[in-house]
């Protein structure tokens, strides 16, 4: 066996100088040739691939995602407790608006106050002196502006002097009542009988 | 290998000499120490011839080879080691060329009673009396060394200190066969008595002439030598004869010589070791030499069992180390390569796991804030709806004042309209108001008087009442005009 190995260290011994330095190069070149096609390239291909997972993974670490995430419960929080402050203010005022409203009696149309309202308008009508030919009250619930709804329609016929039913007229807008005159018509009839018509629309709230 | 050591092997003896004192029969097994052995002339094969100065040393041995194989009688069938040594005789070298069969060496050492494995220097004893030459002075002469022993005997010629020939003669037993004489009496004879006549017995004589008779032709053949060496290299003469027989000399060697015209001094080799044969000292200084760098020295190697070099000292070896070397570099790389990897691989899991907990605490925040959220939103709603009650009543205690202003309104456009009418003196049959902004008046105005309905409607534009428009104004068979105004208050001015 020794004798073999040192037959073949002989045949080596005898090559040429050029030789030997050319097997010397082949042995490195043909060992890191193997290296790297076996091992290197591919771990220098995992190394690029971890290199770029590493960066990508810190850059979404220096995202800063959580921070603005507690500035923006921050925020909300602090949202939601000027709401609060807000809505509380908003009830102190509603119910203080409620308050307001319910002292403003005549908003509430009642058949008590619709007739203490026709007990002023035949007695006014009497002062006044015109003539009442028909009252005709309907009733109406339609909404108007705000709370106020149209509560009560009351068209009145009446003839008397031109005067007179003008000062009539404004006996009946000086009700505290929350009252409308519209529809106004003024004519003359037979016999220059003056006669009007007018309706007086009467808003309100439900009590 | 032991330094300067050596040791000189033959088939009795072991000597190992540090060039002050030589030890036998040690019991040095020791490889290490640079060997030798003396071949005997009868297996050494010679040749020689003349060849061109021109060739180098590696070109004269493959000629020395191949001469020798077909003009020295080498046979063909055996394996030889050759060797040569060359004189320069001008524009050429004369080739000495030496062949010893490994067969016949092998049956030689094979004779020793111990094994030998390595030999370093295989060499004929004719060569080793260079080592007599030690000064400068001690050159300057021609010599010849004449050997006798029971075995070989030979002349061998050297030219200031250099050999450059040898004859083989008869040995002593070769003598002793020829003259029928024992060799004991032989060599008692040689030693005692040498070639002088006057100390020989006349019963003695015939042995004496025997002797002389084979001697003298040996002589002869030296002398024949001398005389061809003499031609070649320019040999003067012979200055001395050194007899080297058992450190005795031979009387009346000299009148050999005489009879071809030489006079030499017949000197014995000089006792340099007390007790150490001067013959074996020789061979003892001459392989202590060669073995210390004695590069001027002439010498032939015909050992075929050369120590071999450490396998760590082949080229071959230092290939495997680089193999190895560039393994362990390459490992080491893949090791580190691989520990990075596996560094970066633990460097992403923890990445994925501080990623992972981010995001979880996102998912909470998320949680939390989708809650806040939806509680803020329903705030929002809440706040809404009572911003929207607030906005309705306050819209309510806005209209209601504007409710009961709609009366003033109202009386202010009848009277608005009543006192146009008073001014230009006009009449109407009938007066509609819808409300606070649109009325309708149906006019009669006498016929010289019918400019006053445009008068009146002037004056209601005048008054801020923008939109004042009639259909039409018409006149009646009583003699009066009528028209139908229609007043539209859009913004009051």
């Amino acid at each position: 066996m020794i004798d073999t190995i040192r037959n073949k260290l002989e045949d080596i011994e005898e090559l040429e100088p050029k030789e030997k330095v050319g097997i010397y190069l082949a042995i490195a070149t043909v060992l890191v040739s193997i290296f790297y096609f076996l091992f290197l390239s591919s771990a220098l291909d995992e190394f690029n691939e971890n290199q770029e997972q590493i960066n990508s993974l810190k850059e979404k670490l220096k995202k800063p995602t959580y921070t603005l995430a507690l500035q923006k419960i921050a925020r909300l929080k602090k949202e939601v407790m000027k709401n609060k402050t807000e809505i509380d203010e908003a009830k102190s005022q509603l119910i203080f608006f409620q308050h307001k409203l319910n002292s403003e009696r005549f908003l509430f149309i009642s058949q008590n106050s619709t007739s203490i309202f026709l007990d002023k308008l035949l007695d006014n009508s009497l002062k006044k002196g015109v003539l009442i030919q028909a009252i005709t009250l309907r009733n109406e619930n339609e909404p108007y502006v705000g709370n106020l709804k149209l509560k009560k329609v009351i068209d009145i016929n009446a003839s008397g002097r031109f005067l007179n039913n003008l000062s009539f007229l404004r006996t009946i807008e000086e009700s505290p009542m929350l009252l409308k005159v519209e529809n106004l018509h003024i004519f003359l009839q037979e016999a220059d009988t003056l006669h009007f018509s007018f309706e007086v629309k009467f808003y309100g709230v439900k009590k | 290998m032991i330094e300067n050591t050596i040791i000189l092997l033959d088939n009795e003896h072991t000597i190992v000499y540090d060039g002050q004192k030589p030890i036998f029969d040690t019991k040095i097994t020791n490889s290490d120490i640079f060997s030798a052995v003396v071949t005997p002339l009868k297996y050494l094969h010679s040749f020689s011839f003349k060849i061109a100065n021109t060739l180098s040393d590696d070109e004269l041995a493959m000629k020395a080879e191949l001469r020798m194989y077909k003009e020295g009688g080498l046979d063909t069938q055996k394996e030889y080691i050759i060797d040569f040594v060359k004189y320069d005789i001008g524009d050429e070298y004369l080739i000495e060329v030496f062949a010893l069969a490994k067969d016949d060496f092998e049956e030689y050492i094979a004779g020793f009673s111990y094994k030998i494995n390595v030999i370093d220097l295989v060499f004929p004893r004719f060569l080793a009396y260079e080592a007599y030459y030690k000064t400068e002075e001690s050159k300057k002469s021609n010599d010849l060394y004449i050997y006798l022993s029971e075995d070989e005997a030979f002349g061998v010629i050297y030219q200031n200190g250099k050999y450059i020939g040898h004859r083989l003669i008869n040995s002593l037993n070769a003598i002793s066969k020829r003259t029928g004489l024992e060799l004991v009496k032989l060599k008692e004879y040689l030693k005692e008595k040498g070639f002088n006549r006057d100390n020989y017995e006349l019963e003695e004589v015939l042995i004496l002439d025997a002797i002389i008779e084979v001697f003298s032709k040996d002589i002869e053949k030296i002398v024949y030598s001398i005389n061809h060496k003499r031609s070649l290299f320019g040999l003067s003469g012979i200055d001395s004869v050194f007899i080297d027989f058992d450190g005795s000399t031979i009387e009346g060697i000299e009148g050999f010589f005489l009879q071809y015209g030489f006079e030499p001094a017949i000197k014995t080799l000089e006792q340099h070791i007390q007790n150490l044969n001067p013959s074996l000292y020789v061979l003892l200084e001459y392989v202590y030499a060669i073995n210390n760098n004695a590069t001027d020295f002439q010498y032939i190697n015909l050992t075929h069992l050369a120590r071999k070099k450490p396998l760590t000292q082949y080229t071959g070896f230092l290939f495997l180390i680089e193999v190895v070397l560039l393994i362990i570099l390459l490992t080491v790389a893949g090791v580190y390569t691989s520990h990075y990897l596996e560094k970066q691989q633990n460097e992403i899991s923890h990445l994925n796991k501080q990623l992972k907990e981010k995001r979880k605490k996102i998912e909470l925040l998320s949680v939390k804030m989708k809650k806040i959220k939806k509680q803020n939103d329903k705030l929002l709603k809440e706040k809404k709806e009572f911003e929207d009650k607030i906005f309705v009543y306050e819209t309510t205690f806005r209209v209601i004042p504007m409710i009961s202003k709609i009366s003033l309104k109202r009386q202010k456009m009848m009277n608005d309209i009543l006192k146009t009418l008073k001014k230009y003196k006009l009449n109407a049959s009938s007066i509609l108001q819808k409300d606070e902004k649109n009325f309708e008046i149906s006019l009669i105005s006498l016929s010289s008087k019918r400019d006053s309905i445009s008068k009146f409607m002037h004056e209601l534009i005048n008054m801020g009442y923008n939109n004042v428009t009639t259909q039409n104004i018409q006149y009646d068979e009583n003699g009066v005009y009528k028209s139908k105004i229609t007043i539209n208050l859009k913004e009051a001015k």
